[in-house]
């Protein structure tokens, strides 16, 4: 396949990876921002760290497993691909702003797993875009959007748990 | 002569991507945009890519109104949605076509209304299986399928816009919030949400 041999930024990577994980905080302060301060402020962070965990821990397998990638960009495509997916959080948090706000619709259920599928998907197919196996990098985003979406939402019971 | 007239108008040049099949564009807008895109090329027929958005928002709009209004309201809010999806994605890819003539990458109309009307292909998707679900099994899916659809149509979305755009990934994002949060709060003030 041929990939375009673009020289890779790293600072707007960063600070779209920055933009997406505030973004995932918004989202997780919005499941709890009906049940208290506390529990809004504890989800957020909840939600920051689950969005950087789960982004950095599919960020080093697909830097791992794309080899091809690995040797034309080195380390730049692994910031690049995780920036570029973390940033597409940002329109699911204002979504969710507007729906909390003006619908009154407790949606970070629905708005959380959908981001988190939607940036993990995204650093798969910028995997692809800059030279890496299709299937591969469809396949292991799939599975880590699932497993995450699930973990958000047992993050969003675990007030009511403990 | 094509050659010549490509090399005139780089706008020209923007190839054509081989015949696929409606589901393959389907499936492939929403498990991976960036391939279906890939090199530039233009993912389906304008008329195929306006009948992907128009039956998805006939779809999502359709099934929200036999959920709070009935069968009959059912029907003429699927009428509106199919429009509002057909208007939705010319009022998204016009200027879009317009400012990427700015860009280093041009494209040409068609290849905007097409790939704007195929990125609401996740929305199609979910919908389709929202109705099914609601037939089958009585459940209310508009929100849970149909809401869910138009985010997963998000990504796409910006997949098409920062291409349009030239690979400008915040002009994309902006692009993409912009489409999906539009069409998101027509839906919502549709349905009494605002």
């Amino acid at each position: 396949m041929d990939a375009p041999r673009e020289r890779l930024g790293v600072a707007s990577p960063l600070f779209g990876a920055a933009l997406g994980v505030a973004a995932f905080a918004t989202l997780g302060a919005l499941g709890g921002a009906r049940r208290g301060g506390g529990e809004a402020l504890g989800l957020a962070l909840g939600g920051a760290a689950l969005a950087a965990a789960s982004t950095g821990a599919l960020t080093l397998w697909l830097h791992l497993i794309n080899a091809t990638v690995r040797r034309r960009h080195g380390l730049r495509a692994a910031v690049h691909s995780a920036g570029r997916g973390l940033m597409l959080a940002v329109p699911f948090a204002l979504l969710a702003l507007v729906a909390d706000a003006g619908m009154e619709w407790d949606c970070s259920g629905v708005f959380a797993p959908a981001a988190l599928a939607a940036a993990l998907y995204a650093m798969g197919g910028e995997q692809v875009r800059l030279g890496g196996a299709r299937l591969r990098n469809a396949i292991f985003p799939g599975i880590a959007a699932l497993a995450v979406g699930g973990l958000w939402m047992l993050l969003l019971m675990l007030p009511e748990m403990l | 002569m094509e050659q010549r007239s490509a090399q005139r108008n780089p706008v020209v040049a923007v190839p054509e991507a081989a015949r696929i099949s409606l589901w393959s564009l389907v499936l492939g807008m929403t498990i991976s945009p960036g391939t279906i895109l890939a090199d530039g090329a233009r993912p389906a027929s304008p008329t195929r890519g306006l009948a992907v958005a128009a039956v998805a928002f006939a779809l999502f709009f359709g099934l929200s109104g036999l959920e709070s209004s009935g069968i009959a309201a059912a029907f003429g809010f699927g009428l509106l949605g199919a429009t509002l999806g057909a208007a939705g994605v010319l009022a998204a890819a016009l200027p879009t076509c317009l400012i990427s003539r700015f860009t280093n990458s041009p494209r040409t109309v068609s290849w905007c209304v097409a790939a704007f009307g195929s990125a609401y292909a996740p929305m199609l998707l979910h919908a389709a299986a929202g109705l099914a679900f609601h037939l089958v099994l009585g459940w209310n899916t508009a929100v849970a399928f149909g809401a869910s659809g138009l985010l997963w149509s998000v990504r796409p979305l910006f997949a098409v816009s920062s291409r349009a755009l030239g690979e400008r990934p915040w002009g994309g994002l902006v692009l993409a919030t912009i489409c999906g949060g539009a069409m998101f709060l027509i839906w919502a003030g549709c349905f009494g949400g605002f």
